[in-house]
């Protein structure tokens, strides 16, 4: 039992990494938290079956338009809508963000209907055994896949210049700006890099769920994850979200599964009012 | 003086509006009225008090399925059963302040959001209290003998509410207790230094949304009749967020300029209504964009003020 | 109100790893305008956080004629008797520069939201009152032609100006100043001085003065404390504190900065 909770667990854990990451990753570099990227996770996810659907495009191919798509996505709204508001108070900041995930969601419902949607599953549904733990390719593909984005995104963040970049501005702004690094650059990189970590999410989970307009309240899940990691720590990030997978699996055998999800909101809340700085984090203080 | 005669025009037309229009814009009307006072409580905490708040749908479901269900089981009539659940919803929403407004904006929005989240789930799994996820018909109104249910005579008792909840707004923001929520907004760590005690005043200011949620929810319902849990959940809230934006978050008649464009903008939308949600969505994001100050700011901007 | 005598007993604090504040015990008296003075990071600023509940000492205490004020929030010490302005200015920009005083008026309009909501009588003379007050207030600090301007739109010098208003309009017996006249002019620094003399001997405050323009300090101060590194270095009148060799020698070999 504890082993079967482990493997369902895990694998819901690595999606809420990701959108975990997906939320990090933004505001550490550009302090904006963007209540959208659920909703983003449904937009990438919808165009692979739109690429599918409508332009008979290969899978894989319609994989890396959702992608480059969602990337693009995110970078216009840096450009457009988070740019004229960066010196806006926080308030304004958090309602521009849901009223981009309302009209990604409202738009999807308008445009592709209310119900939802088949999508092909990545593996064949066929489970398969491992002594006397049963598996289903999808646990492997999305926990595999997972782990290969993360580390992408290490890699990334270490060696490549662009990710160099990106770290200098978390650290120091105005010394990564002296020193000549574009830092709305590096904020419409960030958007897009987030963007990309909740498309791959989605196009991830999409099969394990069913794909409808409303998928995007799974975003709530990460950013519940990204904070029990302690907000700003990108391997917070990843514990948290692989924690509250097994929790919230957990809850949902020995509980049941009515009140699964109001124990994740619960436990979200009680983590927001007695521990924001998550398990892993500092709490953070406003110099006067 | 301008602003007098206008009100007095306006209040004029909504006198005559039931003898001269047809049965549904009465409806329509009633639906803006009821709508305003929801969003009146966002006005409150989000506007003049600079907190994000994003359950006011859970407010407006307590009351909604409170004034329907206190008629119901315990056979109080909703003009008893309405103040008083209202007045309830205010005491839970003051406990919730207390609790979750020590942290601000991301995390204030994630508590809101999960209490609104929670709500809508146990408005579907407590059926024997809410009716489930099939839903809940609502006792009609009834003072002494008189059964209310046509739509002119719910217009007769919610537009007046919906003229006292612009009153009240008004009368707070040109109150100590109105500039005290103005300072929390601009800077709290000076409103405490004047002595102002913070954390109660921002849960006041939550107290309040709850209180005129719960109110215009259950008039909400004695207007719709039939109550579903997916009436009330997140996009709910945010719809309610937009409306105060999009009105004016900071103007007393922010709400019903609002609630007026959300209610009438699918009626001229035709076909396309179904793009009805999209565009209000893309509307609030242009407003947050372009003019934060909504609708009732636009004239100020032309004008060249603030 | 009687002005107040404040007690810091043995004040601590640290941050994390680092020591702000280390065993400081000043004793302020009544009606006296006394200045804290010391290199960057001496934690002066820290002191007033810590004197005003934004901050809470790991040892020691902080008395106001007696009565503890540690352990209490902000808004509670404001309540005492104690009013602060802030060396990078806290006010509400978006609001009139009459309204920032009406705020700071607050504690004593008294009314309640039943009175405001149907305009009673309680309503009206407390609002007349206030308005009365506040044009007194500005007119007291120079402000009163700018009544209306958004505070937001003032002068750095009119700003500090408004702060000092607000504070005043608390109503307190002992007043806390965090670097007012630094980036004054000369001129503006000079108003400011003869206005904290004015403040002690008209309405009969105690001051407490954070600053580094050893013009404004050397001017209005009886008693003058020397902070470095978190501790007491000297203490004691104006001269005594100038000529003393420790403090030149904290001010690096130099004279103090004399703007």
């Amino acid at each position: 039992m504890l082993g079967q909770i482990l493997i369902s667990g895990i694998t819901a854990g690595a999606v809420y990494a990701l959108v975990a990451l997906g939320f990090v990753v933004l505001h550490r570099g550009t302090r904006v938290v963007h209540f959208g990227l659920g909703d983003q996770m449904t937009m990438s996810a919808y165009l692979v079956v739109i690429a599918q659907v409508f332009f008979d495009a290969p899978f894989a191919v319609a994989i890396l338009i959702s992608l480059v798509v969602s990337a693009g996505f995110g970078i216009a709204i840096e450009r457009g809508v988070m740019r004229p508001l960066r010196r806006a108070p926080l308030l304004v900041m958090v309602i521009a963000t849901l009223a981009i995930g309302a009209a990604l969601r409202e738009g999807l419902r308008a445009s592709m209907g209310p119900l939802p949607w088949p999508i092909p599953f990545l593996m064949t549904p066929a489970p398969f055994s491992v002594g006397n733990l049963v598996l289903v390719p999808a646990n492997l593909a999305v926990v595999g896949i997972a782990l290969a984005v993360m580390g992408g995104l290490f890699l990334t963040l270490r060696y490549t210049r662009f990710g160099r970049a990106i770290v200098a501005v978390y650290e120091n702004p105005t010394g990564a700006a002296i020193v000549g690094i574009s830092v709305p650059g590096v904020h419409a990189r960030l958007w897009g890099l987030s963007s990309v970590l909740a498309a791959v999410a989605g196009i991830l989970v999409a099969p394990l769920i069913t794909l409808s307009p409303d998928m995007g309240t799974i975003g709530i899940k990460g950013f519940a994850a990204a904070i029990l990691g302690g907000f700003n720590s990108l391997p917070g990030a990843i514990a948290g979200g692989i924690l509250l997978g097994i929790a919230e699996t957990a809850a949902g055998v020995y509980v049941s599964t009515a009140m699964k999800d109001i124990i994740s909101y619960a436990l979200l809340i009680a983590c927001v009012l007695l521990l924001p700085q998550g398990l892993f984090g500092k709490a953070e203080a406003r110099k006067v | 003086m301008i602003v007098r005669l206008l009100l007095l025009a306006l209040a004029a037309a909504l006198a005559v509006l039931p003898f001269v229009a047809s049965s549904h814009l009465i409806f329509l009307v009633a639906m803006i009225g009821s709508t305003s006072i929801m969003v009146a409580g966002l006005t409150i905490v989000v506007g003049f008090a600079g907190q994000i708040s994003i359950a006011q749908a859970s407010f407006a479901a307590i009351g909604a399925y409170g004034t329907a269900q206190i008629a119901s089981m315990a056979g109080l009539p909703h003009w008893i059963g309405l103040p008083a659940i209202s007045l309830i919803t205010a005491a839970v929403g003051y406990l919730f302040g207390l609790l979750s407004l020590r942290v601000a904006d991301h995390y204030l929005a994630l508590a809101t959001m999960a209490l609104c989240a929670i709500v809508q789930l146990l408005l579907i799994h407590l059926e024997d209290w809410t009716g489930g996820a099939v839903g809940l018909a609502v006792p009609p109104l009834e003072i002494g003998s008189r059964v209310m249910t046509r739509p002119v005579e719910l217009y007769a008792v919610i537009m007046p509410c919906a003229g006292l909840t612009i009153w009240f707004l008004h009368a707070l923001s040109t109150s100590r207790i109105g500039r005290a929520f103005a300072a929390l907004r601009m800077s709290e760590v000076a409103a405490a230094a004047v002595g102002i005690p913070v954390l109660h005043y921002k849960s006041t200011a939550f107290a309040l949304s709850a209180f005129f949620g719960a109110f215009g929810g259950g008039l909400f319902a004695l207007l719709t009749t039939y109550l579903d849990p997916a009436q009330f959940g997140i996009l709910e809230s945010v719809r309610l967020i937009a409306i105060a934006v999009i009105g004016g978050v900071l103007n007393p008649f922010g709400p019903v300029i609002g609630s007026a464009v959300f209610v009438l903008l699918p009626e001229t939308m035709g076909a396309l209504g179904r793009y009805m949600s999209l565009v209000f969505s893309l509307l609030l994001l242009v407003f947050v964009v372009v003019s934060p100050q909504g609708i009732a700011g636009l004239s100020a901007r032309f004008r060249g003020l603030r | 109100m009687r002005a107040a005598a404040l007690t810091i007993e043995s004040l601590s604090i640290r941050f994390g790893g680092l020591v702000a504040l280390d065993e400081v015990s000043i004793d302020i008296a009544p009606r006296s305008i006394h200045a804290i003075i010391g290199p960057n990071g001496a934690g002066k600023s820290t002191l007033v956080n810590l004197i005003t509940g934004i901050y809470a000492p790991t040892t020691g205490r902080v008395m106001l004629d007696g009565e503890a004020l540690t352990g209490l929030p902000p808004h509670r010490i404001a309540a005492r008797g104690v009013a602060r302005t802030f060396q990078n200015t806290e006010l509400f920009t978006e609001l009139s520069a009459r309204d920032n005083v009406l705020i700071g008026l607050h504690r004593h309009l008294g009314y309640g939201m039943l009175a405001s909501t149907f305009r009673l009588p309680a309503f009206s003379r407390a609002e007349r009152d206030a308005a009365q007050r506040a044009e007194e207030l500005l007119a007291l600090v120079g402000l009163d032609t700018q009544a209306k301007t958004m505070a937001g739109d003032l002068a750095l010098g009119q700003q500090r100006r408004l702060e000092l208003a607000r504070a005043l309009a608390v109503g307190p017996r002992l007043l806390l100043l965090d670097e007012p006249a630094a980036g004054l002019r000369a001129a503006e620094a000079e108003d400011l001085s003869t206005v904290l003399l004015r403040l002690r001997d008209e309405i009969g405050l105690t001051l407490l003065l954070i600053d580094h323009v050893m013009r404004v300090v050397m001017r209005v101060s009886e008693r003058i404390t020397v902070l470095n590194y978190g501790r007491k270095l000297a203490e004691g009148t104006p001269e005594e504190v100038r000529s003393n060799p420790d403090v030149i020698a904290a001010y690096l070999g130099g004279a103090p900065d004399d703007a």
